[in-house]
């Protein structure tokens, strides 16, 4: 909201310069976000808390806050004019439908008025505050909201319907109305009209309509100022979808005080400009007074709030400063009495601000708290991610983060069913109308986008999907993560499944099963697993389909994992167990054997692991190789057997008497040619 | 051989020796299993005892000397084996690693600063009721400063009876300040607890602003919890997440329907030490968090007596952290999964 400097000097005595003005501001007010250098003038960008509006939104209330801030003299200004003997209430009734949606109603009357362009004075004010020029009298009503804070309306007597009654009630639903800007609006009851017996004269609060708008035939013209319930104005703004400097004012509250103010306020300015005989008195419809506001400051409450004391005579001054009248005091006990316009303060909270914002913020000392020290809560979701980001990122793979939305396409290819999903009321656009379900869409476009400057792309994510449940919706931590690499003939599927056992073993799980998975259609048949512990399913590993990688990432082969986080945070057990080093060396053989080709490694594990349990430590696959050489169907596989003993230095005859026993079993079993 | 051949032939060979292979075999020549000296040894079974003794005691110390004499000739050999020099300017073996996520980096910086000082780390939902966003938070329907948080709404479930309930419809959190209040439903005082997470404002995006971000919530509530406990709390974090000990804090003004009073925190600028940069634009000052004394309002909305019960709650942006501690210009870049960013980090 915009302010000219030249404007709040006529209420100032001895103001300093704008730099000065907005600095404090800034520091114990609110935030001036910029001086502008005009011509003749500064105009102050100042940011309103919208608690401060009320009493802040025109240039005499923040010239009274800037007087408070730099203790300085605040002029008020007088307001006098003269009136005809002819009375208001002569020529206009007020009704109000109902007295909580409008809280006070004013109205005079304007006769032998010659509608021509402002002053220039008014002209320049209202530009360097924002406002465009129209004509003298929408001026001079503009002129005196950006001056008091209260938006006013005028509007043209003539037009209004003959019996003169100005009723201010709810709009029917659909009852139509065509505003001064000539849009036309359709309406529903939680808009607030003025109106008169026949038709629509302004949205209450908001804006004026064409009916009774000022033309440059008018000649005798209403002046309103008025009150209305900020929570009925701010739902009628919505629900027009209209924001305008009146309704931004009164959905923040205005003081009842101001309605009377405005009113003779904008009366004299319009006699000022030479316009016009003012009809005697105001139609005060509600005539009401804001109720007096005291609260008692507790001097101790405040000591321990702020955590250090201010002398009592200093916050009293502060009190003064600001127009807090003192009603009383004892030693514990300030009573004071609010202004009028200070809508904000309601409790000790909002008084104790005042005292410190004016006092300074800086010179609150900084104070260690007090207490007993109790070690946090261990939060096992937070150090269970940090452990799987480490684990991963030092076997090659980064961390990525992306947004928690995918679109109706990503559904589609990942053959997932919009009931399953949460779809967004207002999305940001339609690459982002869901919540997503799976982490993996999103992780297939980082790889398409990296592929450009990499050859290779190992990416993982932890991160929140969202899936439609028939209560409330499902949340569910995930990990997921991708290895895609130009090369097709160098497949990664291997790659990623040995990334993952290494994670599971650094958090002491050596039992991760892998077992075939053809559920998800997106996924190449027997280029899938599902991944377990015992028997609780954590996810999935695969390769995706030729389909969705032309789709995503110009076909390269990409393989995938997504398991649910939760899951393998009460699948893992922290406590790693020493096992005790051997003091016996390790014996290893090696053995290839030629199987058919549908014989899986697993298989053979089993087999060998069944067969030797008491010096067998660990098998490992070495080489794998197929070729026309062995025949069709078949292929070779070669391991290393580690032997070891706890007890004693095996000899060769041990040695030799297991692995025959492995080989026939080998022989029997899978039908194995030994090599 | 004899015991004098062997010693002699042996020292002549040895001195011959050019590298560590032949004197290898050299040595098994002479005192292997089947060496020359192993066989004088496997010859004494034949002699008389005396004889045993006698022979036996050269040959010992034959083979003592020997094994000194190898030692040596090694030691001299090793000494002088001529090795290609490596070319040290050729780039080391690339080894590939990961890159943590700068938002986790920081995130976790965050963490461990606020752990040492007793605060619990607590997680929230992201999808949230209008209640825990707002209501709770003293931001009524209807309250002007609702504009204040731009919201993304879930479609409702239309076989979800309570999703139309008016303060019950569901939204993506905007701040992670709903914590605080789930957080205090389930805890007791003396409440220390801070809240990483995501959240998320509909609003355009540019350099500066994202519709989906990271947020920090601190609250520290006890019976006296004071302003003065705030101030040294925020300066300490500021202090030490900067590695700047003579880092400035700087109170104003905010306003926040949850806090009374409402507080922006500023830094002094980190980049510059307040000589005035682009990054604080030349104030020497940047905003880095919003904070206030928890409203009597939100303790009621979680059954605490407010008469009772006093303290404080802030907030920052992990991105905007993590964007004046490393200089990174848009904040775009976090979601962007783009490698090229993520590797320098």
């Amino acid at each position: 909201m915009r302010f000219s400097y030249n404007w709040l000097k006529e209420y100032i005595v001895n103001l300093p310069k704008p730099e000065i003005v907005a600095d404090i501001l800034t520091r114990k007010s609110f935030e001036v976000e910029e001086i502008i250098k005009l011509e003749n003038d500064y105009a102050l960008n100042i940011k309103l808390s919208p608690d401060r509006f009320p009493d802040c939104s025109g240039h005499i209330g923040l010239a009274k806050e800037i007087c408070a801030l730099l203790n300085l003299k605040f002029k008020e200004p007088k307001i006098i004019f003269k009136e005809a003997k002819k009375k208001t209430n002569q020529l206009i009734k007020v009704k109000l439908e109902n007295k909580t949606d409008c809280l006070r109603y004013c109205s005079r009357i304007i006769q032998n008025i010659q509608i021509k362009p402002s002053p220039k004075l008014i002209k320049e004010r209202l530009e360097t505050c924002g406002m465009q020029s129209i004509n003298n009298i929408v001026d001079a009503s503009n002129y005196v909201m950006l001056e008091t804070g209260q938006p006013l309306h005028c509007f043209d007597y003539d037009s209004i319907a003959k019996d003169k009654t100005i009723i201010i009630r709810r709009a029917k639903n659909k009852e139509r109305m065509e505003t001064l800007d000539h849009k036309m609006l359709e309406l529903t009851s939680d808009v607030l009209l003025i109106a008169d017996s026949q038709k629509i004269s302004a949205i209450a609060g908001i804006k004026g309509g064409v009916s009774t708008g000022i033309s440059d035939t008018t000649k005798t013209i209403i002046l309103e100022s008025a009150n209305f319930d900020p929570a009925v104005i701010r739902q009628s703004s919505k629900t027009i979808n209209l924001i305008t400097d009146a309704s931004i004012r009164f959905e923040k509250g205005i003081s009842l005080d101001l309605t009377k103010y405005a009113i003779n306020r904008l009366a004299q300015l319009i006699q000022q400009i030479g316009e016009g005989e003012i009809l005697g008195g105001i139609v005060d419809a509600c005539p009401k007074k804001p109720s007096k506001k005291i609260l008692g400051f507790n001097l101790k409450q405040f000591q321990t709030f702020a955590g250090f004391a201010i002398p009592t005579a200093e916050i009293q001054k502060i009190f003064q400063r600001l127009h807090f009248k003192i009603l009383k005091k004892n030693k514990e006990t300030i009573f004071i009495e609010a202004p009028a316009w200070r809508l904000d303060i309601e409790m000790f909270g909002d008084l104790a601000e005042e005292i410190l914002r004016i006092y300074d913020y800086n010179k609150i000392p900084a104070t260690p708290p007090q207490g007993i020290i109790i070690p946090p809560e261990k939060n096992d979701n937070v150090i269970w991610k940090r452990k799987i980001r480490k684990t991963l990122t030092s076997l090659g793979v980064n961390e990525v983060y992306n947004y928690s939305f995918v679109s109706e396409k990503d559904l589609e290819n990942f053959y997932i069913k919009k009931n399953e999903v949460i779809p967004l009321k207002n999305p940001i656009s339609s690459e982002y109308a869901f919540l997503r379900p799976t982490l993996i869409a999103n992780l297939l476009k980082n790889s398409s986008s990296n592929l450009r400057f990499f050859d290779e792309v190992k990416i993982f994510e932890i991160g929140k999907t969202f899936q439609s449940a028939p209560i409330y919706p499902h949340e569910e931590w995930r990990l997921a993560g991708l290895i895609s690499r130009k090369n097709k003939k160098d497949n990664p599927f291997l790659e990623l499944k040995g990334i993952l056992e290494k994670l599971f073993q650094s958090f002491g799980v050596w039992d991760v099963e892998f077992h075939n998975w053809s559920s998800d259609l997106w996924l190449i048949k027997g280029r899938a697993a599902e991944i377990k512990i015992g028997n609780e399913s954590l996810g999935i590993i695969g390769e995706i389909s030729p389909e969705l990688a032309q789709k995503y990432t110009d076909e390269f082969a990409t393989v995938i994992f997504e398991m649910d986080l939760e899951k393998i945070i009460t699948s893992i057990n922290e406590e790693l167990e020493y096992e005790p080093l051997s003091k016996f060396p390790a014996v290893i053989r090696d053995i290839s054997m030629v199987v058919n080709n549908e014989t899986s490694v697993a298989e053979i594990l089993n087999i060998i692991n069944d067969t030797e349990n008491k010096i067998l430590r660990d098998v490992d696959l070495f080489d794998i190789y197929e070729g026309e050489n062995l025949g069709n169907a078949k292929k070779s596989l070669s391991f290393h057997l580690i032997f070891q003993s706890e007890t004693n230095t095996l000899t060769n005859e041990e040695v030799g008497r297991s692995l025959e026993k492995i080989i026939s079993a080998l022989k029997d079993k899978i039908n194995a040619e030994i090599r | 051989m004899t015991i004098e051949e062997i010693k002699k032939i042996a020292k002549e060979e040895i001195a011959k020796a050019e590298n560590l292979i032949e004197l290898d075999q050299l040595k098994i020549k002479y005192l292997g299993r089947n060496g020359y000296l192993t066989d004088v040894l496997k010859s004494l079974k034949d002699l008389a005892i005396e004889e045993k003794r006698k022979i036996g005691s050269e040959a010992n110390a034959l083979r003592q000397k020997l094994e000194e004499i190898f030692n040596e000739r090694k030691n001299a050999l090793v000494r002088n084996i001529e090795y290609k020099p490596i070319d040290i300017s050729i780039p080391g073996k690339k080894k590939e690693i990961g890159h943590i996520h700068p938002i986790s980096k920081i995130q976790e910086q965050i963490e461990d600063i606020f752990s040492s000082m007793g605060f619990t780390i607590a997680e929230g939902p992201e999808i949230e009721t209008e209640f825990y966003n707002f209501d709770a938070l003293n931001i009524p329907a209807n309250h002007p400063a609702r504009d204040m948080w731009d919201t993304f709404w879930l479609k409702p479930n239309p076989k979800a009876p309570t999703q139309q309930i008016e303060n019950q419809k569901l939204l993506l959190r905007t701040h992670t300040s709903p914590v605080q209040i789930h957080y205090m439903e389930n805890h007791q005082l003396p409440i220390r607890m801070i809240c990483p997470g995501k959240c998320f404002r509909y609003e355009a995006s540019d350099a500066s602003h994202d519709f989906q971000f990271y947020q920090f919530e601190g609250l520290m509530i006890d019976k006296d919890t004071s302003l003065a406990n705030f101030k040294f709390v925020i300066s300490a974090f500021f202090k030490r997440f900067f590695n700047k000990k003579d880092l400035k804090v700087r109170i104003i003004p905010s306003y926040f329907p949850f806090v009374e009073p409402g507080l922006e925190v500023d830094i002094s600028c980190p980049r510059c030490n307040q000589k005035g940069c682009p990054l604080c634009k030349n104030t020497g000052w940047i905003e880095v968090a919003g904070a206030g004394m928890v409203h009597p309002e939100v303790f009621k909305a979680v059954g605490y007596n407010p008469k009772y019960v006093q303290g404080f709650a802030f907030g920052f942006g992990i991105e905007r952290m993590a964007m004046i501690k490393h200089n990174i210009p848009d904040i775009r870049l976090f979601n962007s999964g783009d490698l090229r960013f993520i590797k320098q980090f």
